[in-house]
């Protein structure tokens, strides 16, 4: 009977556990953050495709977590420029945020995510 | 046949062949988490969830709902009974506990921070968060409420159908700045194309396309 009730708690946990949504999908690479250009490249090789923007110029759901470090509501942040590096990973993208930190650009927020998502 | 009423994976739509209304509706299953935080913040309460929710559902009535009319042409007896005049749509989202069309996972985080929300057509899910009922300022926002732009991408508008996101460099409208797909508050024709292509296998003989926006 014992058997029988442990069994069935592992199956009503393991339900539960997969009406949640898959995190996998879209993902932060934290382990990435405060590297520079260099050691990043070094891991991901080199990048797809570059661009260079200001926090003013922040566009879309896709980079507002920048607005976390930089909000444009204080004048000095609107200036601020940002370097947003990408690469492919087969049916994923990762994207990579760098700031300016003594000089250096260095990871400041990233994102891995599969090629279905939108945000 | 006076309602002719279609159920799918990602919507249902009900189209009143009387009235020539058309009401369409998904059905959300919130899934509610809270971010990790210090302070930490509270669980969600009930009065919480049903804010939350009343809030998405105004929105959508107010950006989304009853802005689009459509006209009709064919030979079928709804098509006939209603050429010339304007077909309205109501969108709307329920919220339920089961048999939903869409998982809907809404984080909590703290008042004044940003997380990025996200859809995925292909397995019918939706990333929100706390402050997603709040709309963007800034010189490059717009005022965009952010569900009202997560809720575009739910009714179709997908990448996977070749009609994703309009702020992306790759987009043909990227400088439509003020499109609800882009960084702005407005529909657009060609939000509704999704809906349209539903509409158009219901009826026999009933071809159903966008006339205007109001």
């Amino acid at each position: 009977m014992k058997v029988i009730s442990y069994i069935l708690f592992i199956v009503l946990i393991s339900l539960s556990s997969s009406s949640l949504l898959a995190d996998e999908m879209t993902s932060q690479m934290t382990n990435f953050h405060g590297l520079n250009i260099s050691e990043v490249i070094e891991k991901l090789g080199i990048p797809e495709r570059c661009e260079t923007f200001l926090m003013k110029q922040v566009v879309g759901e896709f980079r507002v977590e920048l607005l976390n470090t930089y909000p444009i509501t204080k004048r000095e942040n609107q200036n601020v420029p940002i370097k947003e590096l990408h690469w492919k990973d087969g049916n994923y993208n990762i994207t990579l945020w760098f700031h300016q930190v003594n000089g250096k650009w260095v990871v400041l927020n990233s994102r891995r995510w599969h090629k279905d998502i939108e945000f | 046949m006076a309602h002719v009423v279609k159920d799918t994976k990602w919507c249902v739509i009900d189209i009143d062949t009387i009235k020539g209304f058309i009401f369409f509706q998904q059905r959300w299953a919130y899934h509610w988490t809270v971010k990790a935080s210090i302070p930490p913040l509270s669980a969600w309460t009930y009065k919480e969830k049903k804010a939350f929710h009343d809030k998405i559902d105004n929105l959508l009535w107010r950006i989304w709902s009853y802005r689009v009319h459509m006209k009709v042409n064919g030979i079928s007896d709804f098509a006939k009974r209603f050429q010339g005049k304007k077909i309205l749509i109501n969108l709307d989202v329920k919220w339920v506990t089961k048999d939903e069309h869409w998982n809907v996972e809404v984080q909590k985080i703290p008042a004044g921070q940003f997380k990025t929300s996200s859809v995925d057509w292909t397995t019918r899910q939706i990333k929100l968060d706390s402050n997603d009922t709040i709309p963007r300022i800034g010189e490059s926002m717009k005022g965009q409420v952010p569900v009202a732009h997560e809720f575009g991408h739910a009714i179709g508008n997908t990448t996977i159908l070749g009609r994703g996101d309009e702020y992306k460099s790759t987009s043909p409208h990227v400088k439509d700045f003020d499109s609800i797909m882009n960084v702005g508050n407005q529909l657009r024709d060609r939000h509704f194309r999704t809906i349209r292509d539903e509409l158009n296998k219901m009826i026999l003989n009933t071809t159903l396309t966008v006339q205007g926006i109001t």
